[in-house]
């Protein structure tokens, strides 16, 4: 005896009808369907609901143009700004690198977010071009300065102005190599490469100590 | 070379850090992946984020990929869990009166396209009218062309309940239409 939620043979086929029209049976239940429309032919009349259905659908799908916006280089842009793609392309240089961050949002969210954030950006552009320009300083990112253990995460206090960034990371002889990140983050390197971790973890302190112009420090 | 070989050949080469895999990817994906997104979370410049975000994952995790499913598959899976997640966000933000107002329904109601005789718009309108799980289901099948192992791995859901879900989507179809004035004849 069948129980209430047991499927007929019928209901069964009917379920794979939909993918027996568009061909995505696998072999043994294509077997199945066809061997039960040669018994039942009158089943066949599914097809034409079917089709009906499938054209409906892909005329709601193809109406979805893409957005203006939603260009592979876009795309491209927004993903190197948050992932190691972006660490690969240090060629083009930080100041490049800043531009592209505020020509790259696409969506709302990024582009609302980015307008927010712009004017600290902004300052924080100008900090990174002065160090950059700076012969003391690193001229590129790439992986090997973030590797080798010297490096920290970092995000400016949002009032600190240009000069006072510049000024800190002078006088503690540390330097922006990178950024910006997601969250106006940038990476800024502690000192020379082989710091020990004891260190480390004391320029890390030093960093943290200039409250008024870092926020916060991720080692 | 069939496209089906080419992409997994281009998800080995995205697993080695191969930029211009990731263009090839997207520019055989991106728009499949857009429209996927777009009919779940029906706002263009969240599932143009979220589109990114895919594209995003794929190349943070092209290594994991085991070419177990198709790319395309893999993509639309990982499509379909920010869709998730963004929507169970905006429901949390659900007070948003901005936000109610983005995905308000405009269009004509089924019964009022019915009575203007057109009868393909009227299976649009009602295809829209159907829940969130019932579109996306339709979408993966008749759309997207994914098998039913394949919508199985994409929304998570055992191949018997792909069926039966198809299944009462296509029956809650016939009676949306029904109620706006076109019997299909079925079930």
């Amino acid at each position: 005896m069948s129980t209430p939620e047991a499927v007929s043979e019928r209901e069964e086929i009917e379920m794979l009808l939909p993918w027996y029209a568009t061909g995505k049976l696998d072999a043994a239940d294509q077997a199945k369907v066809e061997a039960y429309l040669a018994r039942e032919p009158a089943l066949r009349r599914q097809f034409a609901l079917i089709e009906a259905e499938q054209t409906a659908n892909v005329a709601l799908n193809e109406a979805i143009a893409a957005p203006r916006t939603l260009t592979i280089e876009r795309s491209m842009q927004a993903i190197a700004a948050n992932t190691t793609l972006g660490a690969r392309r240090a060629a083009g240089g930080l100041m490049d690198r800043v531009r592209g961050f505020f020509a790259s949002p696409t969506a709302r969210g990024v582009r609302y977010a980015a307008v927010a954030a712009a004017a600290v950006f902004v300052l924080q552009a100008v900090t990174i071009g002065a160090l950059v320009s700076n012969p003391q300083g690193y001229t590129t990112a790439s992986g090997g300065n973030a590797a080798d253990g010297a490096t920290a995460i970092v995000k400016f206090v949002d009032r600190a102005s240009a000069q006072d960034i510049a000024a800190t990371l002078a006088k503690l002889n540390m330097s922006v190599i990178d950024g910006p990140k997601p969250g106006g983050m940038f990476v800024v390197r502690l000192g020379a490469r082989g710091l020990s971790q004891t260190e480390r973890a004391a320029r890390v302190v030093e960093l943290r100590s200039a409250a008024g112009v870092v926020g916060l420090v991720l080692p | 070379m069939s496209p089906m070989a080419d992409d997994h050949q281009l998800m080995a080469r995205l697993a080695g850090g191969d930029e211009a895999a990731l263009r090839a990817l997207m520019g055989r994906h991106q728009l499949r992946v857009y429209r996927f997104i777009v009919r779940r979370v029906r706002d263009e410049a969240m599932a143009e984020e979220l589109t990114n975000e895919v594209f995003m994952d794929a190349w943070r995790h092209a290594k994991s990929y085991e070419g177990r499913s198709q790319p395309s598959t893999w993509l639309l899976s990982i499509a379909h869990n920010r869709a998730v997640s963004a929507l169970r966000k905006r429901r949390e933000a659900s007070l948003d009166p901005e936000m109610a107002g983005a995905i308000a329904d405009t269009d004509d109601d089924p019964e009022v396209v019915a009575q203007k005789g057109d009868k393909a718009v009227v299976m649009r309108r009602c295809l829209e009218r159907l829940s969130d799980e019932h579109k996306a289901i339709i979408d993966l099948v008749y759309y997207q062309e994914m098998s039913i192992a394949d919508v199985s791995a994409i929304v998570g859901i055992p191949e018997a309940t792909v069926k039966t879900r198809m299944f009462y989507a296509r029956k809650k179809l016939s009676e949306v239409m029904k109620a706006a004035g076109i019997d299909r004849g079925w079930p």
